[in-house]
């Protein structure tokens, strides 16, 4: 325990810096549709959305990857009470407009913009909503790496993976946008040749880890194999059928999804400096032998320590964090040095 | 939304204390942790991606396999500030420039090892030598271990710490030996002072003396083994050469580069309790009578009303006579029920001295707030 305290003078002793760390997060399409016939989709009496976990959900080693749901805008063309969950659907698409596009002046809910210009332009109302989880996207989704490659057309028992619609958030990482009340977001473009006003696909939230994709990206015929309802069009199946249809469609036409997330380390630097005439001395026992300083043969002699550890005490000498040396520091009169002590949180 | 300060009194500091229950069983060099069992994927034949005895960090990557199923991997870009991951050498990490993609690895895994120190010059003993005399005011066994004079084969086997968290429970551990299914040794710490004493068979003179076999670091997570004793009068095994067993060959294939095969017949189990604190703090926010009774939210404001604000070179008002929808039930349609202002509160956000937001409580349904209500929400936050 140490005897000799220090005080750190936070302005010149103390400093901050913040680190991004990655992760490249990989996701298999036939993960979520066919490798564990469907035991890693979770459904739910309430039927409002499809959870899907990385391995069968019941094992304790499976993770929960993303959540996936469907809705429609209430003043959409596909908005019926004849429309099977349509008042869910509704609800749906509100919440997520709520709370990721906000509300206008007047207090009503903004639609989804195609172009992120709230005022004016092409509204998205009807969509397909992919919920990553936060054990995948951590702090935030990093701008410009999320790629989602879907299969559109064919029928739904043998989409057309050949032919591939590959959607991501290009030019995101200059070009997000901010007018969002869950923080940055930017359009998702099925190419990266002409990313405009006029060809956004869908949105993508980087710290809510939400993507949204437009229904109308789907062409021709959606649904899943097996499907007992109209698979004609992703419209008739939205209208036509529950939500988790709609869910499965969307699963059985995904191929492959991939981002990468970002982790903020925020550290906190504090250069600890033993000048000549500090920390000679030690209270360890073992500095002593005899009742004479060890390291001492004669009364001349300068006194020395090694420095094993550096203790960081608050304002009330309670001991917060310890950092070890690799190897001991031989310290004496004739030396000075500053240690330099991350603390990472 | 309004603020409210806690008060002295609405804050409790406490710690929880948990112990975690591990188990280890070894047999025939493998291990397997907690009776875990094996798990085969459709890309992995192992879906943990880590041997079995191991625990994985994180436990992202369930089922992986490169080029069907890819890994996730952590990476970070080389900068000024030079934090490189710990698999990297330094020359390697020279080399590259800044901007380079630095990348790592999951999964990041953990288990038991065993190690045996034949001298007292061995480093591994040299590393503990401090902590040894440190506890050896607590029991002088510990100087018993590192006393160079009689030192004796130690069998080290480190136990990390993502397994018990800050310490190994005091009189928790339970080691048994067996041969052939049969229990031949069994120890424990039954003093809680770290000395590992005989407690099985019965009618062993060794367990009748309660000898020692070695000692726990329990801060440490060391288990040092030096119980040179036959625990068998008629079994050898090829233990380190053909020999009879020991404490001293305790959890051998416990990751010591022992080959699977070479010792059929013993098998151990190794039980203790993890020692694990949890900051956890009690606040009381009281919502009382007249107080968080009107809300910003804009459906607080009875619907289809114009919010056209006035705005002018010196002026910026907003409308002041919008009525406040009247949520009050009655048993009739109409009239409605007496306005009263009331809220419902589906959130509390607890906010630190910057009014920075630190942690929001969401109620399972949101609490009728009416103005001659008294509420207090006790939130409980687990760091």
């Amino acid at each position: 325990m140490a005897v000799t305290f220090k005080n750190l003078v936070s302005d010149r002793d103390v400093a901050n810096t913040r680190t991004l760390l990655n992760e490249a997060i990989p996701i298999t399409g036939s993960v979520v549709s066919g490798t564990y016939s469907d035991n890693n989709i979770k459904n739910y009496a309430h039927g409002m959305f499809q959870s899907v976990y990385d391995y069968p959900y019941l094992s304790s080693s499976a993770n929960h990857i993303f959540d996936l749901t469907v809705g429609y805008s209430a003043d959409s063309s596909l908005s019926s009470s004849a429309a099977s969950q349509n008042s869910k659907k509704i609800n749906i698409y509100s919440q997520m407009a709520q709370v990721l596009v906000g509300y206008d002046s007047d207090g009503n809910i903004r639609d989804f913009d195609r172009d992120g210009s709230l005022a004016s332009g092409d509204k998205l109302k009807e969509c397909v909503f992919i919920n990553l989880a936060r054990l995948l996207t951590k702090d935030e989704i990093q701008k410009g790496s999320f790629i989602l490659s879907v299969a559109t057309g064919a029928a739904p028992t043998a989409p057309d993976f050949s032919s591939l619609l590959t959607i991501s958030d290009y030019r995101a990482t200059t070009s997000y946008k901010t007018n969002s009340p869950a923080g940055d977001y930017a359009l998702l473009y099925t190419s990266s040749a002409t990313p405009n006003s006029t060809s956004g696909v869908g949105l993508l939230y980087y710290q809510a880890g939400i993507a949204v994709l437009t229904a109308s990206v789907f062409d021709g015929s959606f649904g899943a194999p097996g499907a007992t309802y109209d698979t004609s069009s992703i419209d008739t199946v939205l209208t036509g059928a529950q939500i988790s249809s709609s869910c499965d469609g969307f699963r059985n036409r995904m191929n492959d999804l991939a981002f990468n997330n970002t982790t903020e380390l925020n550290s906190t630097i504090y250069f600890c400096r033993a000048n000549t005439s500090d920390f000679n001395y030690s209270s360890n026992p073992t500095y002593l032998s005899g009742s004479k300083i060890r390291v001492k043969e004669q009364e001349t002699d300068s006194p020395i320590s090694y420095v094993t550890t550096v203790g960081l005490y608050s304002a009330d000498n309670e001991l917060l964090a310890v950092a070890k040396l690799s190897e001991p520091l031989k310290k004496d009169p004739s030396n000075e040095f500053t240690l330099r002590v991350r603390l990472d949180y | 939304m309004s603020f409210k300060k806690f008060e002295k009194k609405d804050i409790l500091r406490n710690v929880i204390e948990t112990h975690p229950k591990v188990r280890f069983d070894i047999y025939d060099s493998k291990l397997y942790y907690n009776n875990r069992s094996h798990l085969s994927g459709a890309f992995s034949e192992n879906v943990r991606n880590v041997p079995s005895g191991f625990i994985s960090l994180y436990e992202l990557n369930i089922d992986k396999s490169s080029g069907k199923n890819d890994f996730i991997y952590p990476f970070v870009k080389k900068s000024s500030d030079l934090i490189k991951f710990k698999s990297a050498t330094a020359t390697s990490f020279n080399a590259d420039e800044y901007g380079t993609e630095l990348t790592g690895s999951y999964p990041l895994s953990a288990s038991i090892s065993r190690y045996v120190a034949t001298s007292n010059s061995d480093r591994r003993i040299n590393a503990l030598n401090s902590a040894l005399e440190y506890y050896s005011v607590l029991n002088p066994e510990y100087r018993n271990i590192q006393n160079y004079s009689t030192f004796q084969t130690a069998s080290i086997i480190d136990i990390p710490s993502i397994f018990y968290g800050s310490s190994i429970e005091k009189g928790s551990i339970d080691l048994k030996f067996y041969v052939s299914g049969t229990l031949i040794g069994h120890l424990q710490d039954k003093n809680k002072n770290g000395e590992l004493i005989q407690v099985a068979p019965a009618g062993s003179p060794y367990t009748i003396s309660a000898s020692v076999a070695g000692v726990v670091l329990y801060n440490e997570g060391f288990l040092l083994l030096t119980g040179s004793w036959d625990l068998s009068d008629s079994h050898t095994e090829n233990y380190d050469g053909t020999k009879p067993p020991s404490w001293i060959y305790y959890a051998v294939g416990a990751n010591d580069g022992t080959a699977t095969g070479i010792i059929p017949s013993s098998s151990y189990s190794m039980e203790f309790n993890g020692q694990n604190y949890v900051p956890s703090y009690t606040m009381f926010a009281h919502a009382e009578m007249g107080e968080f009774n009107h809300s910003n939210n804009p459906t607080y404001i009875a619907y289809g009303q114009s919010k056209t604000t006035l705005s002018g070179a010196y002026v910026f008002e907003e409308p002041s006579d919008l009525l406040i929808q009247n949520t009050v039930s009655s048993s009739y349609v109409d009239p409605t029920g007496s306005f009263e202002k009331v809220t419902y509160i589906s959130k509390v956000g607890i906010y630190d001295k910057d009014k920075n937001l630190i942690a929001i409580a969401t109620p399972s349904t949101p609490i009728k707030k009416t103005q001659n209500r008294n509420l207090t929400f006790k939130l409980k936050l687990d760091i």
